[in-house]
Parts: C-alpha cells; structure tokens; sequence
C-alpha cells in the first residue's frame, strides 16, 4: 500500500500521541500500528528521497545523452549513406525501448526503466529531425513537432513518469506557438492528417488526454502540466484566428475562468490548485498593463468590437455552463434538494472568479466601445486590489500560506506600480508616502483581522 | 468548536484532500494491460518513423527525375546551420497567392530543348491533365507556394560551394517527381 507522506517530526509528534492513546487505552496496540503504517517511517522517507535523487541524477545524464544525439543529428555526417543511418535509427530506439522494457518486467527496476523509456523518446524526436535530413524534408514545416508529440503521449500515458509528461508537455507547446501564427481556416484543402494535425484542432485533444490521466492518477503534479498547456493553447486561439493581436483582456478572462473552474472542484481538493495558479498569474498578469492609464489610452489594444464582443460572450457562456454544471454536481454529490439556480448562488466561493470574469468582458467592451482610459485604469486598479484581497481571504479560508502570501505580493506589486507611474511623476515624496501609508494600514488590518480570526476559530 | 470536530491542521500539506476521482494505487485498465501497451507504444513510434521513411522514400524510387533550376531565395539567410533553403521561380506567384493561402497548388512541369532541364509554369490551384508531369504544392504565405523541395541538408560546414553556385545561377536542383505530383529532393547539381 502506498504511505502518506509526512514530515521527520511530524512522523515523531504522531508517535508519540499513539504511545499516549495506548496507555490510556484509547487504541489497541493492533490499531496503533495500523494508524502508523498509514505514514511513511524516516527510514522509508529517507530511502524515497535517495532513490528520487538518483532518478534525477539518472534523468539528468538520459537528457544530456540525448542532447549528444541531436547534435550528432544536427552534424550530418554525409559519409554515412542513407540506409545505414535509418539502420542506427532504428536500432537505437528499438534497442532503448526493450531495454526499458526489460528492466521494468525482468529486472523490476522502475526508476531505471523510466529512464530509459525517457531517453528512448527523446531519440523518437531525433530521428524524426534526422529521417528529415536523410530525404530532404522542408525544415519551415513544424509538423515534425506533431509527430513526435503523439509518438511520446502513448508512453506518457502508460509509463505515467512525470519527465515524459513535461516531454509531451514543451512539445506541444513548441507546436503551439510555431503554428498558431500562420494557421489557416481551409478544411476544403487539407487532407485528413494535415488539418486533424493543426494545433488549433488537435491539441486540445491530445491535452485532454493527459488530463484525464491526471485526474484518475490524481497527480495535481502531472494536472499543472496540462492546465499549463490547454491555458497556453486558449490563451493563443484569438491570435491563430487573426481577431485580436493583442489579447489582454482574453487573457484576463481566461484566467478568471481557470480560477472558476478551481473553484468548481470540491473544496481543499488538491487537483484544484492548478487551475487557481496559472489563473491568477494570467488574471493578475493581465491587470497589471490594464492598470496604466498610458496602456489603455495606447491604441495598442484597439480591436474591432465586434472581435472583442465574441471573445467576451464566448468566456461568459463558458463561464455560465461551468457554473450549472458544477452547481448539479454539487446537488447530485450532497443530495441536497434544491432548485439549479438554488445551487449556483448557494456556492459563494465561485462568486469572486464570477465576477471577475464578467469585470474582464465589461472592461473589454468598455474598450472596445467607449474606449475612455481613465474609467477603465480605475476599474482595474480595483480589480488588482480585489483579486490581491481575495487569495489573502482565501488563504484564510483553507488555512494556507502561499494563497495568502501570494496575496501581500500582488497587493504590494499594485503599490509599487502605482507609486512609479504617478507619484513618481507628479505627486512626489508626499503623495508616495500616503499611499504607503494606507497600504501599510491595509495589510495591518488584514493582519489583525486574521490574528482575531484565528483566535475565535481555535477557541 | 464540538469535540467531535477535528481541530484544522497547521501543516496545509495534510489539510489537502485527494481528488475523489483519483485511484492511487488501483491498477486499473491500462495498469493492468501495461506490458503489452508499453510495446504497442514503442510500436507506434517505430511504425510512424518506418511510414514517414518509407513516403519519402517512394516518390525517390518510382519518380521521374528532373533537373529543376534554382534560386537564391535570401543570400543573407542562404544557410541556417546544416540546411540549403532553395527557391524556384515557380514559389513566386506574386498577387495569385494572396485569396488562395493553404489551398494546393499545382505547378506543370515541362522539359527543355535538352530534355534533362526542366521549367515550371503559373502555379495553379486546378489541377493539370492526368497524365501530366507536375508538382502539388501549398499557397502557404501570401505571394508564395512551397512544394516540398525547398530544403537540402548537408554536413556541417560543407555548404559554401553551393551558396556560390546558387549566386553564380549555377546551382539545379535534381527532383524526384512521383506522378501525383509529390516532389522529393535527390541531390543538388552545380554546373
């Protein structure tokens, strides 16, 4: 059975609690060693930490074999006739894979195998580069990408080690970014595997994959990954389709929507935060230039708006069905017999990514159609000050740090900003040091509040 | 707070709750069939090399040989490490690409006074005459069609003869021609 991992001296503390439950006769001796062999021991833990560093050590020596592979390829060496390189070709990643192979079913040496089932994907990848040099293939074409991304998802998939994710990972992000940029909307012209293969169709595809992979392994590790990338192929959908050049407000509610469909998952549940971190960078990312009145006033994200309506409108209604779906989860899940509607209110943590994402599109449109920057500077300005006081609440809320310190940093990066970009210029020493001043005051308060909080909650 | 509810744990790492959905441990459908589909995988990725060999292997067996002249196409980016990006006169079709970008372009190929030099005609998005000798290609930018022969690999440091010759219009490229219409690039010529 797998063991729960604990810190050395929470392993200690629990020790000794149980020692103390026996005595009083709490727990028999049968149960007390049932609780401990929930955790791992030191020794179990210390074993663990010395075969991760070795795989790492191992991982490190698989990538820089692989990288003398590609430079190798990328040499070309014109003595070698054709044939003979598709033979070492062949025979290489044959050779590596049944190695892998072999270890992990004749030798049971995983960490070992996964290595090599690492190293045998990364040679896939340069054969690919090196069949291509042998016959002469266009180099402008990065389908090559493609084909090496779906020959190592498969191995992802059944292997599951988190290095052949992050592989399959970059890979398709590198696709992404290669080919959203000269994409073209002509399925009369292509054949099946040429527009099936175009980012813009596929990857979200093979994404969901990996997602639905991490979902039933539960690897909030492997998850972050792919949220990673289905966040990165979304965040370049209004680039691919020639609407918007410059899509900050698209990003902005892209990452309002990840911070909602967080907020969907059951509340603590690890597989949740994922989406909250890469949807707050972009949200939060996406405020900071919206928070210069010189940025709006820029014609730099003048779009049509009509583009920007369908952006907008397209975010809100995925916005809305996450909503009710989440919301009958949630009745099906507590059994709790209330209206559709009944349900979607009564869930108030998803109300703040709610509004966020309905801040984004009004502030989109706003632009779009009224286009005056201070209004819009102000808003967001609010919205960085919002969102800076909603992961401070929500580190309240589940009793973590890193949501609550996340918070303090936004809110001071908004301080500073705002220090460099007005009082810098007209308010001076005395407009800087108020505003200091009542940011200062501000995390006082929130740092009493919590301080009072914590008190009531432990009483 | 009732003596029945559990205090909250300072430590965040133990307050996470697993996703219900997971099933750590549980072999599963694809754990338990693992053996078998880690050979399947490796299978795929040798059967996509073997295919992606082997069609760009045909049209060099079965193809008509052509000699195609070439064009510098931008002396300054000639050579991009260990690659000759090449031009036909043909790739440049001016205004014509402009409304037809990802459409096939098919370019008819005819021979010479010699017989071994050949010249390609308009690209167009029609398809020529079965029976005829041709290229198919992609209007893939504006103002330009590519047809899969715009690229030749050589050995790292070994391309300054062909950057002169391609400055000189000395430089031919010789093509593999299957008759559908798929180029491949064989060699390059300096005459």
């Amino acid at each position: 059975m797998d063991t729960r991992e604990i810190s050395d001296g929470q392993y200690e503390w629990l020790v000794g609690e149980i020692r103390s439950w026996t005595a009083l006769g709490w727990i028999s001796g049968d149960q007390s060693t049932q609780i401990l062999s929930l955790y791992a021991s030191p020794e179990q833990r210390a074993a663990r930490r010395s075969e991760r560093s070795i795989g790492v050590l191992m991982g490190l020596a698989a990538l820089l074999i692989g990288l003398a592979v590609f430079l190798l390829v990328a040499f070309n060496w014109a003595a070698m006739p054709a044939g003979a390189k598709l033979a070492i070709i062949f025979a290489t990643l044959g050779g590596t894979h049944w190695g892998g192979w072999f270890l992990r079913y004749r030798r049971g040496n995983r960490a070992a195998s996964d290595v090599l089932f690492f190293l045998g994907c990364l040679f896939y990848g340069a054969a690919i580069a090196l069949i291509a040099q042998i016959f002469h293939i266009n180099v402008r074409d990065a389908s090559g990408f493609w084909w090496w991304g779906v020959g190592v998802l498969p191995f992802a998939l059944v292997v599951g080690s988190v290095p052949l994710h992050a592989l399959v990972v970059a890979i398709l992000g590198i696709y992404t970014s290669a080919t959203a940029f000269d994409w073209v909307w002509r399925p009369e012209a292509w054949g099946f595997w040429r527009g099936f293969s175009a980012s813009v169709l596929s990857v979200p595809f093979l994404a969901a994959l990996g997602l639905l992979w991490a979902y039933r392994r539960g690897s909030a590790r492997v998850l972050a990954l792919y949220v990673a990338l289905i966040a990165f192929w979304v965040v370049m959908q209004p680039v691919a389709w020639r609407f918007d050049d410059s899509p900050v407000y698209w990003i902005g509610a892209v990452g309002a929507l990840l911070i909602l469909i967080g907020e969907c998952h059951p509340p603590r549940d690890e597989l949740a935060l994922p989406y909250r971190f890469f949807g707050v960078a972009l949200a939060g990312g996406a405020l900071i230039p919206l928070g210069v009145y010189e940025f709006n006033q820029s014609s730099l994200v003048g779009v049509p708006p009509i583009h920007l309506a369908i952006e907008m409108a397209s975010a809100v209604i995925v916005g809305a069905l996450l909503l009710m779906v989440a919301a009958d989860l949630d009745r099906r899940r507590t059994g709790r017999e209330m209206s559709l509607w009944g349900a979607v209110v009564d869930e108030k943590r998803r109300w703040f990514p709610l509004a966020l994402l309905v801040f984004f599109s009004l502030l989109g449109l706003w632009k779009a159609t009224v286009a005056e920057p201070l209004l819009a500077t102000i808003a967001a300005n609010a919205g960085m000050v919002g969102l800076a006081f909603w992961l401070m609440r929500t580190g309240l809320n589940e009793d973590r740090g890193r949501p609550f310190l996340a918070g303090v940093a936004y809110f001071l990066v908004w301080a500073i900003s705002r220090y460099i970009d007005l009082f810098g210029d007209f308010g001076g020493m005395p407009g800087a040091a108020l505003m200091f001043f009542l940011c200062g005051a501000g995390l006082f308060g929130v740092a009493r509040f919590w301080s009072t909080r914590k008190v009531a909650h432990n009483v | 707070m009732s003596e029945n509810t559990p205090r909250p744990v300072a430590d965040p790492e133990l307050g996470r709750i697993p996703s219900a959905s997971a099933k750590p441990g549980a072999p599963g459908w694809l754990g338990r069939r693992e053996p078998a589909l880690i050979i399947a995988a490796a299978a795929l990725q040798i059967g996509l090399l073997a295919w992606m060999a082997i069609a760009a292997w045909v049209p060099r067996l079965t193809g008509q040989t052509v000699l195609l002249q070439v064009e510098p196409v931008d002396p300054r980016d000639l050579f991009r490490g260990d690659h000759v990006i090449l031009g036909y006169s043909f790739s440049r079709v001016g205004s014509l690409g402009d409304d037809a970008q990802g459409a096939p372009a098919y370019v008819t190929l005819a021979p010479e006074a010699d017989g071994v030099h050949y010249r390609g005609g308009l690209p167009s998005i029609t398809p020529p005459p079965p029976g005829t000798l041709h290229l198919r290609g992609t209007f893939d930018a504006p103002g330009r069609a590519t047809f899969g022969i715009e690229t030749f690999y050589v050995q790292e440091g070994t391309g300054h003869q062909y950057e002169q010759a391609v400055r000189d219009h000395r430089l031919w490229a010789e093509i593999a021609v299957s008759p559908d219409g798929r180029g491949a690039v064989k060699r390059l010529v300096i005459e």
